[in-house]
């Protein structure tokens, strides 16, 4: 049965997320994004001038390896959980429109100096907003070194 | 080879912004004509849709003249849902409208090879030349319906690149 009473809105589940999250290691990553690309220079678009990178930090996070089916040659998978303040913090500090922005201009996230890929994003809500986001990864690796693992 | 990969990337960019000015994306806060090169750009997982993509693929060199005639094979991929006012109906039309856009940037077929590396790009002595595009045909996974279209591109390596 659906509740609908009607309730104001309030930040109680973005700090319920954040607690939580710190309770259960408030783990810290960086999210790794280019700094703006240089308008009318060529270069950037032809590999010749690798743009410049940042890690903005994202606290509190969990961090977990997905368990998942065994398949020869697929790389592991990882699932971040990450509060929505955190997001948030770092929207503001990139200007960008929206936090779908943000994870789309990102190059990976940074854990402990190893860089993996975004896979997917998804988040929960409440009311209408957002308070925890979850970030599918996978490791960065060139198929060679795939290969030789495996 | 790199100069006439960039070079041919740079003659379909332009075209582009000529040809269809409203194809545009945005990347990493820049407006550009949509189309870029796939392996200048990040590993994202997030495909653009509507927009053109290219991957060299193939490379061959014939060395039976004066200068090296190398043949790279370009394919350039791309993709569309259609738009969400039309509930993706519209996705045919769409890729119809990509097909059309990427027939008429092909158009003239040759350019003036240039080096990007020095500042400002220097021309070069030969130019590059390519064939008509050779669709592939539409594949359709779930809402959404692609593309693969190849092109050769041909150039003659010259002294200063080999």
């Amino acid at each position: 049965m659906s509740d609908l009473s009607v309730r104001p809105y309030n930040e109680g589940q973005v700090r319920a997320a954040d607690s939580l999250l710190r309770s259960l290691g408030g783990f810290s990553v960086g999210l790794r994004v280019p700094t703006a690309a240089a308008a009318a220079v060529d270069g950037e678009q032809l590999g010749i001038s690798s743009p410049l990178f940042q890690d903005l930090p994202l606290s509190p996070v969990v961090f977990r390896k997905l368990r998942s089916v065994m398949v020869e040659g697929q790389t592991v998978k990882y699932e971040l959980l990450v509060s929505s303040s955190a997001v948030e913090a770092a929207v503001a500090v990139q200007q960008v429109a929206s936090s779908d922005v943000l994870l789309a201009m990102a190059t990976g996230i940074v854990v402990n100096s190893i860089l993996f890929l975004i896979e997917a994003t998804s988040f929960s809500e409440w009311q209408g907003n957002v308070f925890v986001y979850r970030i599918l990864l996978r490791e960065s690796l060139p198929d060679a070194a795939e290969e030789t693992v495996s | 080879m790199e100069n006439a990969r960039n070079t041919f990337y740079l003659a379909l960019r332009n075209q582009l912004a000529v040809v269809n000015p409203l194809r545009v994306l945005l990347l990493r806060g820049v407006e550009r004509p949509g189309i870029m090169v796939e392996e200048n750009e990040s590993a994202v997982a997030f495909a653009i849709p509507n927009v053109f993509v290219l991957r060299w693929t193939k490379l061959s060199i014939d060395t039976q003249h004066a200068l090296p005639l190398v043949a790279q094979v370009c394919e350039i991929l791309y993709w569309t849902e259609g738009t969400s006012a039309n509930g993706g109906l519209d996705r045919g039309r769409l890729l119809s409208a990509m097909d059309a856009d990427l027939s008429q940037i092909l158009v003239p077929r040759n350019a003036l090879k240039q080096n990007f590396i020095v500042t400002p790009p220097a021309a070069m002595a030969t130019r590059l030349f390519w064939n008509g595009a050779a669709f592939d045909g539409v594949v359709t996974t779930k809402n959404r319906i692609s593309r693969m279209a190849s092109v050769t591109v041909y150039s003659y390596e010259e002294a200063v690149e080999l």
